[in-house]
């Protein structure tokens, strides 16, 4: 089986998806520019190549312009796979997302449905405050919005093709420091998380989450970079007897709650570790979600690991200190069990 | 807006006091913090400090009269303000709520139950924040997670006594378990021995050399806790006598001083050990506060003479209070 990255994962996907059916394209900034990198993470590199301009959409720098045009190319009966080149962008692009795409279908009495996938880079990678955010939360708030975010390879390629043939707007959220993306365009600090990536017709269902990892203790659930801190931290856990579950939700809407709350309600304890930053936060929902709906199953308050409340910082050491990681997990943990 | 004068809760078995003499008048002009009357506890009296400033107003106990604690028995009011009677007033407390059922005069930190113990016939002035952590609620608030107190309940178990070895000082399930099993035990222990409970021998130990012990071993390559320290006592004790096997149960965090543990099937005596306290203690005719804990000698009677039991109980106290003895 074909090993990959999530960058070529998601090339794939595309590729497959666009082959299959006429009706999906790419739009997005210099995505398809011949001699550019592919898009700002090379997942586009040499598709226009394969499928020509008019399938690879160049777009100018206006946001705001090639979601509208993706809403409406969507709505017309096309099956557009947009780009946009960090998620920071996407407030840029708000009103096509949350007042025109995700309301579509509602307002129209189910008549018209919006069949659109927007590609969403998150995460700090010492690019400061303009290109390092984690939009998960903002998306997961707006009804008719479907999220999902991908942390391997595989499911980067199964939940991209499941992305395109939904017939709802999906945002798909990808983590710059899991791309694996070689030479011009990594990002400093990535990791590379190549995995098998079967050649064949395969979807990852939306809404479908995943244990990484199996443990009695504590539950740690992690989505993106953060899903990979949970490993490390459940790692130096083990070295102490404390054996902790680590939970990829996979897909943040509709969540697998009931994955979580299995979980939650083996072990009696809860972790979220988040990108994002922590009022009225992504992990603030799922904690939220068992503690009313696992309560009389908890052994301890759950805890939140979320970057602060402040915008991304641009010197490495208060990026550092900025943001979630293994340790910070580790010490969360270590607090939920009474140990100091 | 006028301010009432609540009797204070005096601990937690104070339920009533005499109020001994006002030292201001209906009208008087008072100042907050300066004494405005005196209560006499069953230890005590006590000056009670006024909560606000302003005119003493609606008062309605007197001298010699007998009180229950958290009652209102006046009101600070402004100079122009008119008074209502306390019981008329939002909040007021009337004087047939028993104490019990009142909520404590100010919120308190959780879990939090400092103490306010005057010596005896001293007068003390009582600033008010002093009784902000006591309560008329007459238990202890205790805290359990939500999973631990399903278990609990499910089993039957009453959970207020369970040592709590989680975040906070919180009961959680591991606690819920360990109880749970440890009334197994004495239930199975109960009926071998024909359902008669085991006796229990009782005595207090000096931990002051113990203590010291564990502070001059901390830090070095063989460190020593209590528990350690005691789990060797009940061996050497055992070495001496075949017919001492015992188990041990220690619980520093137990609320309570005395813990019995469950006499296990198959051993001769369990030695519970509770909480070490500061209590006074005579030492060559004088009191003086040392760290004091108790040894509880749980024996099963049907084997085994009292004489005998007193004996064992006798050597840990010995070896418990001179550590140096084990080294012997």
């Amino acid at each position: 089986m074909p090993m990959m990255s999530i960058a070529e994962a998601l090339r794939l996907a595309i590729r497959e998806e666009m082959e299959r059916d006429p009706r999906v394209f790419c739009i997005g900034e210099d995505i398809g520019v011949t001699g550019g990198f592919g898009g700002a993470f090379t997942v586009t590199l040499g598709l226009s190549e394969q499928f020509g301009h008019e399938r690879v959409l160049d777009t100018p720098i206006s946001e705001i312009g090639l979601a509208g045009a993706a809403v409406g190319a969507a709505m017309a009966g096309m099956r557009p796979i947009a780009d946009v080149q960090y998620g920071d962008f996407l407030f840029c692009m708000m009103d096509q997302l949350a007042n025109q795409a995700a309301k579509m279908t509602y307002m129209s009495g189910g008549t018209v449905s919006v069949p659109m996938v927007m590609r969403a880079p998150v995460g700090s990678t010492r690019r400061g405050s303009q290109h390092a955010q984690s939009l998960e939360a903002f998306m997961c708030h707006v009804p008719g919005l479907k999220v999902v975010a991908p942390a391997t390879a595989y499911d980067a390629k199964g939940l991209l093709k499941a992305a395109v043939r939904d017939d709802n707007p999906v945002i798909v959220f990808e983590h710059k420091l899991l791309y694996g993306s070689k030479g011009a365009r990594s990002e400093k600090g990535a990791l590379s998380p190549v995995g098998e990536v079967p050649s064949e017709d395969y979807i990852v269902p939306i809404g479908k989450g995943i244990v990484r990892r199996e443990g009695s203790d504590v539950t740690i659930v992690g989505k993106l970079l953060t899903m990979y801190q949970a490993l490390a931290a459940a790692e130096t856990l083990a070295q102490e007897g404390i054996s902790a579950e680590v939970i990829d939700p996979r897909t943040l809407v509709p969540l697998d709650k009931e994955l979580i709350l299995a979980s939650v309600r083996k072990t009696g304890r809860l972790v979220v570790a988040e990108e994002d930053n922590r009022t009225c936060g992504w992990a603030a929902e799922i904690a939220a979600m068992v503690a009313e709906e696992a309560f009389y199953y908890l052994d301890a308050p759950i805890a939140r690991v979320s970057s602060i409340d402040t915008p991304p910082p641009f010197a490495p050491v208060m990026e550092a200190f900025y943001l979630p990681s293994a340790d910070k997990i580790v010490d969360a943990v270590h607090k939920l069990m009474g140990k100091n | 807006m006028a301010k009432e004068v609540v009797v204070p809760p005096l601990g937690q078995t104070t339920a009533e006091v005499t109020l001994v003499h006002w030292y201001k008048r209906e009208g008087d002009a008072v100042q907050a913090g300066e004494p405005l009357y005196a209560i006499e506890t069953d230890k005590a009296v006590l000056d009670v400090e006024a909560p606000a400033s302003g005119v003493l107003r609606a008062v309605s106990a007197a001298e010699g009269q007998t009180v229950p604690v958290l009652q209102s028995i006046a009101v600070i009011a402004a100079p122009d303000e008119a008074a209502d009677a306390p019981s008329a007033a939002p909040g007021a407390l009337s004087p047939d709520t028993p104490a019990a059922a009142v909520p404590a005069v100010a919120p308190r930190p959780a879990a939090s139950t400092p103490t306010f113990e005057p010596a005896p016939g001293a007068s003390v002035p009582v600033a008010q924040p002093a009784f902000r952590t006591a309560s008329a609620d007459a238990t202890i608030r205790r805290l359990i997670s939500p999973r631990a107190r399903r278990l609990a309940e499910a089993e039957g178990l009453d959970w207020s006594a369970v040592p709590a070895s989680g975040p906070e000082g919180a009961i959680i399930e591991r606690d819920v378990r360990a109880a749970l099993e440890a009334r197994d035990r004495l239930s199975a222990s109960a009926s071998a021995s024909a359902a008669e409970p085991p006796a229990l021998l009782m005595v207090e130990a000096d931990m002051t050399q113990a203590l010291h012990a564990v502070a001059q071993l901390r830090g070095s390559n063989h460190p020593l806790t209590i528990t350690n320290l005691l789990e060797r006592v009940v061996r050497h004790v055992g070495a001496d006598d075949a017919g001492f096997r015992a188990t041990l149960v220690h619980r520093p965090e137990c609320v309570a001083t005395v813990f019995a543990a469950p006499l296990v099937a198959g051993y001769s005596a369990a030695l519970g050990v509770g909480r070490i306290a500061e209590r006074p203690w005579t030492l060559g005719g004088q009191i003086v506060a040392r760290p004091i804990c108790w040894l509880a000698l749980t024996y099963d009677a049907h084997t085994l003479s009292e004489a005998q039991a007193n004996a064992w109980l006798g050597a840990l106290q010995r070896l418990i209070e001179q550590p140096a003895l084990l080294l012997v």
